[in-house]
């Protein structure tokens, strides 16, 4: 009679040399089948006294469901064949394991993407920054009210080193640019910021933005407004948006603008300030503002997102809440 | 700021309705919102409340903007030629006040505040009081001036505008007691302080029931002197607000003006004398327009005359220009209230605001062909993030707050709370948080964040934290695995993973770049260097020629007699120096003392012998038999 250790070390041999669906098949029912030689094995167990039954008896099972699993494997491997009439195609499909990126990352990217494609170069500048970049070379003054249209945080001072914050808006990469850069340029400026203020649905602690500065000897209001509406169109391709600009105040622009987005029918919405470029911005960045004149603006990322997504809550951003994450 | 249209109607009289008026200044002046009842709110900007925080002034600019008339309130004119010499004032420094006047008025029969005037008090959220002092607050709201009464028999001497005594004392009208410093300006008699200048009267001169005549002030202040002490004082009232915006002393003597009308019409006073003390006149300006400048800034293509319109209408006066350029220039005088017109481009500004920046055609700029570009950094994380995505991670977002730190940790002045007070120095601390919220919604969870980092060393620099939970030994393991991925996926070849205890220290060549550590039973936590990666990162790779021989696979199963890590068997393995071998992998590992290798050989110039690969594997074996003691399975 045939051992289990011998129809063990066969059947693993016979299974490496098979060589199509055919001898699988074979295969499966000289051992498996129910004349095959395992469930003779099987059979004859009854034989047996209940102790070598036992062991036996799992011994045997084991190597059947282990030999079962290789055959299927290898029924596999062989690809297509008459198996596959008995696979229920209608159940649900299995999900790819994928990793998601963050909206804000997302959107970033198709922000820059729009204005790359208008040829503006992207830059980025540090989160802690000094106080002279933040607010004293964008017109800014100490002790002057329109700071505290920018609340701050401010870090803890070293002894006699400068007052260190967190940026409250990307505006100070303008002049760190412009200390390094001749025009004519064009760049944008995505990065963090941050305000020291109570949240709510429509303001957070930190948000992003990104800062656009063209400059040049000829750069004008109504570029601005081309610039703006062609990255509306862009940006909301699909949706009906429009955008209305309306005269405002910032320190760092002469003339300043702010610029209102809505959906047709809908309330307008603040979605950007911008401006004419100061010229003691310019002169803070060591330009002479009789050579050169241009436009800033500056808009919140998590806005832009938000209405092209309808997401109700800023914090949403910051939750770290895979089951909102996932969704884009 | 608050604004009521019912006084807006007393101004213009056809004003259109509060929707279409708010319409009209939000797209021509400054943003502006429909409120319930009768008050609207303006936004007017930091350096307008000279000439515009006031119905007056919102007024004017409707009125320039829509053409209709502006109907200008009834004024006196109070400054005498020649003083009686009843008020006495002395400034001590012109530059903290450089207008001060004051008008003695004899009280009458104190009559009620008209209906009017209370429903205008009260669209502002202002409360009633009596007639004095509704008349002045009316009169803020109306001429942008504030003021302040005194009771005048209270009064010791000359009024002195000076600096505060170091801890010189106040009782406010509302009985708040300040300690003062020498930065803080007074209004003073003879013996005390009897106000706060520009912010708060005093109790000890408050008019009250008993009252017979009082000191009417108005005056204008410096504004960064108000503004430091209202801040520091943390008192902020309707007026410190105002003169901290910074005023024009030209409204000193149109608030005590409009406030002589009122009081005698409706607190029934009578006018005894008044005192004018302007020592710092404000000067003139006279700015120069340039029509063709203000095109190339603009875009519009006005002629000379069609600019001049708009400034016309705002209040400018044109000078005559002697010059013998060609330029189509001249030069105008600024409207005295108008202290925030101060070079050509505010010029510019008033214009095209008039003009509409909405009707503004939209020209596509010049733009240099140069390439645009995106910087290292910016590309570098572009890179992370789709290794990471791609193999399965999701990108998280964190606050940058942290609620431990050290002495190398910048810490907040005013932290926004107690677990807020300090600035991240690592980014893996918030993803930990993050597994354990997910880990209600999601089994297995990979996560990434890439953000700055902060630390009083090396500054700020952006860092890569990821996180990984899963079942407990295959978290650490997958993302041990991860980190290898992507260190390879940029090009990194000589790092290591450097077992310390029971984390992993990544190091290329000596410098520690990351760690690999647990986080509770079932999760691991990684952090890079990210910044330090993208100097390391290699650039673009080379080819590498695929070997045409076969490779030959040799397994072998360790039974081992103590515990040894798998890092220091592979070691050995390596440490045999044997030839061709291209590849040693754990196949399988059922417990930490049976564990099975496969060994992979291949040459790139010959197909190698049965034989020749036994020998090399035999050198293996008997290379390890000497450092690792085990059986062969």
């Amino acid at each position: 009679m045939l051992t289990i250790e011998g129809i063990e070390k066969s059947a693993y041999k016979e299974l490496e040399t098979v060589k199509d669906r055919d001898g699988l098949e074979a295969l499966r029912v000289k051992y498996l089948g129910r004349k095959g030689d395992l469930t003779g094995v099987l059979r004859s167990l009854k034989d047996l006294s209940e102790k070598e039954r036992k062991t036996l008896g799992s011994r045997a099972n084991k190597f059947k469901d282990k030999l079962q699993e290789k055959i299927d494997a290898k029924f596999l491997e062989f690809g297509e064949g008459d198996g596959v009439s008995n696979i229920d195609i209608t159940r649900p499909g299995h999900k790819p394991s994928r990793g998601y990126l963050h909206l804000l990352s997302k959107t970033e990217q198709e922000i820059r993407k729009i204005f790359l494609s208008m040829n503006f170069s992207v830059v980025e500048g540090p989160e802690l920054e000094t106080e002279f970049y933040a607010f004293n070379a964008l017109n800014l003054p100490e002790w002057h009210p329109a700071r505290e249209a920018w609340d701050t945080f401010w870090i803890k001072p070293k002894k006699g080193g400068e007052r260190m914050l967190l940026r409250p808006h990307t505006s100070p990469v303008q002049i760190r640019y412009m200390e390094e850069h001749q025009p004519p340029f064009q760049i944008i400026v995505p990065g963090r910021c941050f305000r020291y203020e109570a949240t709510d649905a429509t303001h957070d602690t930190n948000f992003y933005q990104f800062e656009g500065l063209m400059v040049g000897r000829d750069v004008n209001l109504a570029n601005f407004k081309y610039i703006v509406e062609k990255f509306f169109e862009e940006f909301f391709k699909g949706q009906k948006v429009e955008a209305r600009f309306r005269p405002s105040h910032f320190p760092f622009v002469e003339p300043g603008v702010e610029v209102d987005m809505r959906f047709k029918g809908g309330d307008w919405l603040e979605m950007m300030g911008a401006g004419m470029v100061h010229p003691k911005v310019f002169e803070a960045a060591h330009y002479d503002p009789r050579d050169f004149q241009g436009f800033a603006f500056g808009m919140g990322i998590e806005r832009l997102a938000m209405i092209k997504y309808k997401i109700p809550d800023i914090r949403m951003f910051y939750s770290g809440d895979l089951r909102f994450i996932k969704q884009f | 700021m608050k604004f009521s249209y019912n006084s807006i109607k007393r101004l213009v009289p056809d004003v259109d309705s509060k929707t279409k008026m708010v319409e009209e200044l939000t797209m021509r002046a400054y943003e502006s919102e429909d409120i319930v009842g009768n008050t609207f709110d303006s936004e007017i900007p930091h350096n307008r409340y000279a000439d515009s925080a006031s119905h007056l002034g919102v007024a004017r600019e409707y009125s320039i903007i829509t053409g209709k008339k502006l109907s200008e309130p009834k004024m006196a004119s109070v400054f005498p030629s020649r003083p009686k010499g009843l008020v006495d004032i002395k400034i001590v420094d012109k530059d903290d006040c450089p207008r001060y006047g004051a008008c003695v008025f004899e009280l009458g029969e104190r009559d009620k505040t008209p209906s009017w005037m209370v429903q205008i008090l009260t669209d502002c959220g202002l409360r009633p009081i009596n007639p004095i002092v509704d008349v002045l607050n009316y009169v803020m709201l109306e001429i942008g001036q504030p003021m302040h009464a005194f009771d005048a028999d209270k009064l010791k001497g000359a009024i002195q505008v000076r600096r505060a005594k170091a801890g010189e004392k106040i009782t406010t009208i509302d009985e708040q007691d300040f300690k003062l410093t020498k930065d803080d300006i007074v209004i003073a008699d003879s013996k005390q302080a009897q106000a706060i200048a520009g912010i708060k009267g005093g109790k000890s001169a408050e008019v009250s029931s008993e009252t017979k005549r009082i000191v009417v002030e108005s005056a204008n202040f410096d504004q960064v002197a108000i503004y430091r002490t209202s801040r520091r004082l943390d008192l902020v009232t309707d007026a410190s607000i105002r003169f901290a915006h910074g005023l024009s002393p030209e409204l000193v003597e149109m608030g005590l003006n409009r406030a002589k009308v009122l009081l005698e019409e409706i607190a029934g006073v009578k006018l005894v004398d008044c005192l004018d003390v302007y020592p710092n006149k404000q000067s003139k300006k006279i700015i120069g327009f340039d029509v063709d400048k203000f095109n190339s800034l603009t875009g519009l293509q006005f002629k000379s005359d069609e600019a001049w319109e708009y400034l016309k209408k705002l209040g400018f006066k044109k000078i005559a220009l002697k010059s013998k350029s060609k330029r189509d220039e001249f030069m105008v005088e600024v409207p005295p209230l108008r202290r925030d017109v101060e070079i050509f481009e505010d010029l510019v500004e008033e214009i095209v605001r008039l003009y509409g920046i909405n009707d503004l055609e939209a020209q596509p700029p010049h733009i240099s062909i140069a390439p645009a570009k995106e910087q290292d950094i910016t590309l570098f994380k572009d890179q992370l993030r789709r290794i990471l995505t791609n193999i399965g991670y999701t990108e998280v977002y964190n606050y940058i707050f942290a609620e431990k730190g050290d002495e190398l940790s910048y810490e907040f002045e005013k932290p926004l709370a107690e677990d807020k007070k300090y600035l991240r120095k690592s980014i893996a601390d918030n993803l930990g948080k993050n597994l354990k919220e997910n880990s209600k919604s999601f089994k297995d969870i990979r996560i990434f964040e890439i953000g700055s980092v902060f630390d009083k060393n090396i500054g700020e620099r952006f860092a890569l934290g990821i996180g990984m939970k899963s079942k407990p030994e295959s978290s650490f393991l997958e993302l041990k695995g991860t980190v290898e991925q992507l260190l390879n996926g940029l090009g990194l070849i000589g790092y290591s993973l450097v077992p310390d205890k029971n984390e992993l220290i990544i190091k290329v060549g000596d410098k520690k770049i990351g760690r690999i550590w647990h986080i509770g039973k079932d999760g691991a936590l990684a952090e890079l260097e990210a910044e330090e990666l993208m100097e390391l990162e290699q650039g673009e790779r080379e080819y590498q020629p695929i070997s045409k021989y076969p490779a030959v696979m040799r397994d072998i199963s360790l039974s081992l007699r103590k515990e040894v890590s798998v890092g220091e068997i592979l070691q050995e393995i390596e440490l045999a120096n044997v030839k061709d071998v291209v590849d040693v992998d754990l196949i399988d590992y059922y417990d930490t003392k049976h564990l099975t290798f496969r060994i992979v050989f291949q040459s790139d110039e010959r197909t190698l012998k049965d034989s020749e690969v036994t020998e090399e594997f035999n050198k293996i074996v008997s290379h390890l038999k000497k450092k690792i003691p085990f059986e062969i399975r």
